[in-house]
């Protein structure tokens, strides 16, 4: 699971770098700025989208191809849990389990619902907004999943230390927007980028964790 | 005053009336300790009952809260809801919330309030005053701590109390709070009433800690201002019982704290529930017993009066025969016989009574029988002293005393006149033979016997025998004067005394017998006053006499011969006294 969830993202990040390799960085001048996010206990946070949102706008030329992206339902849970994707990418909902699943989202950024099915729907869901879309399945509660649907070809997840590397950005002003599904208050912050490297130190509060409880199918426990 | 009279007058009345006083004095001391140990026991089985009643309270709060919470996680995470939700369709959202309360059975008037996460007010299934969000914020903050997002508790929403259950609205993640709750009022504490069997209120009181307010109570409500009044001290007792008047009776009291937090320690409105036992009540079959003892005890102190009364009547009843008996004894009337038809102590009596009559009867005949030979003096005394009269050797003095002429009395009187006479004659002698303690042994002819010193024994015998014959000799001479015209005749009385040893006692057969002397001495005595015919003496007496009654004077007569005698007998005859 873990491993598949990795080559995903690697392949996704491939193409997003050779996009922007092929579309900004020979014309503009570029800077770096690399982000480090803790949690309320200062331990590295990962999993957390970073976006940046040039202020004015992005121009069309600047935006990535919308992508096609699969989340998975492996063992009743998605995979992976939190999907990062520009407006317009097509995600599919494969049913990996033997069970069926009822994939829906109710979120502003896209309400679509798949009643019960197996295996890979016909068509897959096209995200056109961005925005936030919380993911879950109407027959078991505990499964949950985030498509983040961005705007803007500056975007990534930390890693386990907790960070990202943007490089090669073009100078000028941008938003900067932190997302994690725990997060106790948006986070949103106006950064100038140069072609000098910024460093940030970012933490955010979480709420406590929270998952409806899942009923174990091979122990003796209630749940 | 008749029944005083009864009680000091008769016997039975008063044993009676006793029997039944310790009947009813023991009763109502059962009466009074039962009285105290069924109050005792009373205030045990409030005690116990109102802390079952407590806990059952609680157990019903609990089960109503589960119940809620049953119904409100699948309802928050119903597709349909969820899709209503998103959708922003406010009048849908409240219909669907009704929709789901509606499916709570067991709860009555449920409620339920969408709010977001700022504890603003999205949708509600019930009207609310402005601000009333505020009321339900520390339920929140509690429920975001709960790793569930989950808290419960009770709140006083626009001054109504009411158990709040707050879950997420998870789509699928948290995106509201979901609030459902029903009211702590009348319809709940009659429902609770029901269960618990006790009478339940609840009531709050504001932060101010002042006064409180009730909301809802089992107990009628015209009596709640008294309720609030007689609860107002509750706080010092909250975690015990305590006693409060009101309504006429006297409830313990059971005071539970409804809030989640201790009520010192919070900022929110206290809401309690009192739990109440009435006194009375509980008593109420202890009542109906008490009033049944005391039934059977009036009728136990009744039996109790009638049956020792019956009981003393068959003692006394006898007694009052057997007083009437002794009353006619007491009167002289000594064939008087008891009844004797007991094998009892009364029995006893009664054999007793008629054995003294029988006694009494016995002397009464002998007194009358010596009463004719004796004075009554002695008869008495004789009576009194138990003589013995079988035979006895002892001195006594004998007393013989002749009517001289009685021959030519005879001739001249008709016999009728000379018995009267003889009858006349010997009256006067008796009467001075009693005076002096002797007694007449017998008539023969116109001779009298008497004997002094027995049958009751007297030393001075010979002194009485001699004053006795003086007295006849004057007693003679006056019955003469007295007499001159009725018997006009002269006559005279010749007396012969001896003392001597002799034997006295009852003599003659078993069917006629009478007390009388025998022996010389009595011959001597006859002789002697035979010898006044010859000699110029009225009393002639023997040497034995006059050495023992020395006080006379005595003139020798010489020693004669007596017919029986072998010697010849000195004898005396009296000159002078």
């Amino acid at each position: 699971m873990h491993k598949n969830f990795s080559k995903q993202c690697m392949s996704l990040n491939a193409q997003l770098l050779l996009l922007i390799g092929i579309l900004v960085s020979p014309s503009c001048f570029a800077g770096e700025l690399i982000v480090s996010v803790s949690d309320n206990k200062e331990q590295p946070l990962k999993d957390v989208v970073i976006t940046l949102e040039r202020v004015g706008g992005t121009n069309a030329a600047e935006l990535n191809m919308p992508v096609s992206v699969s989340i998975e339902q492996i063992d009743k849970e998605f995979v992976p849990a939190v999907t990062v994707v520009p407006v317009g990418s097509l995600v599919s909902f494969p049913n990996r389990d033997d069970i069926l699943h009822h994939v829906y989202s109710f979120s502003k950024a896209k309400t679509f619902d798949l009643p019960l099915y197996k295996g890979v729907p016909n068509e897959p869901v096209q995200f056109d907004t961005a925005g936030i879309a919380t993911l879950g399945c109407n027959i078991h509660d505990w499964m949950s999943a985030h498509v983040v649907v961005v705007n803007t070809p500056y975007y990534q997840q930390t890693n386990d230390l907790g960070l990202v590397e943007f490089k090669d950005i073009p100078t000028g002003d941008y938003e900067l927007v932190l997302w994690h599904p725990r997060q106790k208050k948006p986070y949103q912050e106006s950064l100038s980028i140069s072609e000098k490297a910024i460093k940030k130190d970012l933490n955010i509060r979480l709420k406590p964790s929270f998952r409806s409880k899942r009923k174990s199918s091979n122990s003796n426990d209630r749940y | 005053m008749m029944f005083l009279k009864l009680y000091k007058q008769q016997l039975r009345w008063r044993i009676a009336i006793l029997f039944s006083a310790l009947i009813l004095a023991l009763s109502g001391i059962t009466l009074l300790l039962s009285n105290q140990a069924n109050l005792a026991n009373a205030r045990t089985n409030i005690t116990a009952n109102l802390s079952i009643t407590a806990d059952v309270f609680q157990q019903l709060i609990k089960s109503r809260v589960q119940s809620l919470k049953d119904i409100a996680r699948p309802a928050t995470s119903d597709h349909a809801f969820r899709q209503v939700y998103s959708q922003g369709d406010i009048p849908t959202l409240v219909s669907a919330m009704r929709n789901l309360t509606a499916r709570i059975k067991n709860v009555d008037n449920t409620v339920m309030m969408l709010v977001d996460f700022d504890n603003r007010l999205i949708a509600s299934t019930t009207e609310l005053n402005t601000g009333a969000e505020r009321s339900w914020q520390d339920l929140l903050d509690q429920a975001e701590l709960n790793a569930q997002l989950e808290a419960d508790g009770v709140v006083l929403i626009d001054n109504q109390p009411y158990e709040l259950v707050v879950t997420p609205l998870l789509i699928p993640d948290p995106e509201a709070w979901v609030l459902m709750g029903f009211p702590l009022d009348q319809g709940f504490t009659a429902s609770a009433s029901r269960i618990t069997q006790s009478n339940i209120s609840i009531f709050s009181q504001p932060v101010d800690r002042q006064a409180i307010s009730l909301h809802a109570s089992t107990f009628a409500t015209n009596g709640s201002v008294q309720l609030e009044d007689s609860l107002k001290s509750f706080a010092e007792h909250i975690g015990g019982i305590f006693e409060v008047a009101f309504n006429e009776d006297t409830y313990l009291t059971s005071i539970l704290s409804l809030n989640n937090e201790a009520i010192s320690e919070s900022n929110q409105a206290g809401v309690f529930a009192a739990i109440q036992g009435s006194l009375t009540e509980e008593l109420a079959p202890y009542q109906r017993l008490n009033l049944i003892l005391a039934g059977v005890f009036l009728v136990g102190g009744i039996i109790t009066l009638l049956a020792t009364g019956l009981i003393s009547n068959s003692i006394t009843k006898p007694l009052v025969g057997l007083s009437q008996g002794v009353f006619e004894i007491g009167a002289g009337d000594y064939k008087v016989r008891v009844k004797e038809d007991r094998q009892d102590e009364i029995g006893d009596l009664a054999k007793s009574i008629n054995e003294m009559a029988g006694n009494l009867e016995e002397k009464d005949q002998i007194r009358r029988l010596l009463g004719r030979s004796v004075s009554t003096e002695v008869a008495e005394e004789l009576l009194n002293n138990d003589i013995q009269v079988s035979g006895e050797e002892r001195e006594v003095t004998v007393l013989f005393a002749d009517l001289r002429n009685f021959t030519a009395l005879s001739e001249a009187l008709s016999a009728t006149e000379l018995l009267a006479f003889l009858n006349d004659y010997f009256d006067c002698l008796s009467s001075v033979i009693d005076e002096f303690n002797g007694v007449v042994d017998k008539y023969i002819g116109d001779e009298v016997m008497a004997i002094f010193g027995a049958p009751v024994r007297r030393e001075n015998h010979a002194e009485l025998a001699v004053l006795a014959a003086i007295k006849m000799q004057q007693a003679i001479a006056e019955f003469k004067a007295k007499n001159h015209t009725k018997w006009p005749f002269d006559f005279e009385t010749g007396i012969g005394i001896n003392t001597d040893l002799v034997v006295v006692g009852n003599m003659g057969s078993k069917f006629r017998n009478n007390y009388t002397v025998i022996g010389d001495g009595v011959n001597v005595a006859s002789r002697l006053e035979s010898k006044t015919k010859n000699l110029p003496f009225w009393i002639i007496a023997s040497q034995n006499t006059v050495n023992a009654a020395p006080g006379f004077e005595w003139q020798s007569l010489g020693s004669t011969e007596i017919r029986g005698k072998h010697d010849p007998v000195e004898i005396f005859g009296l000159t002078a006294d």
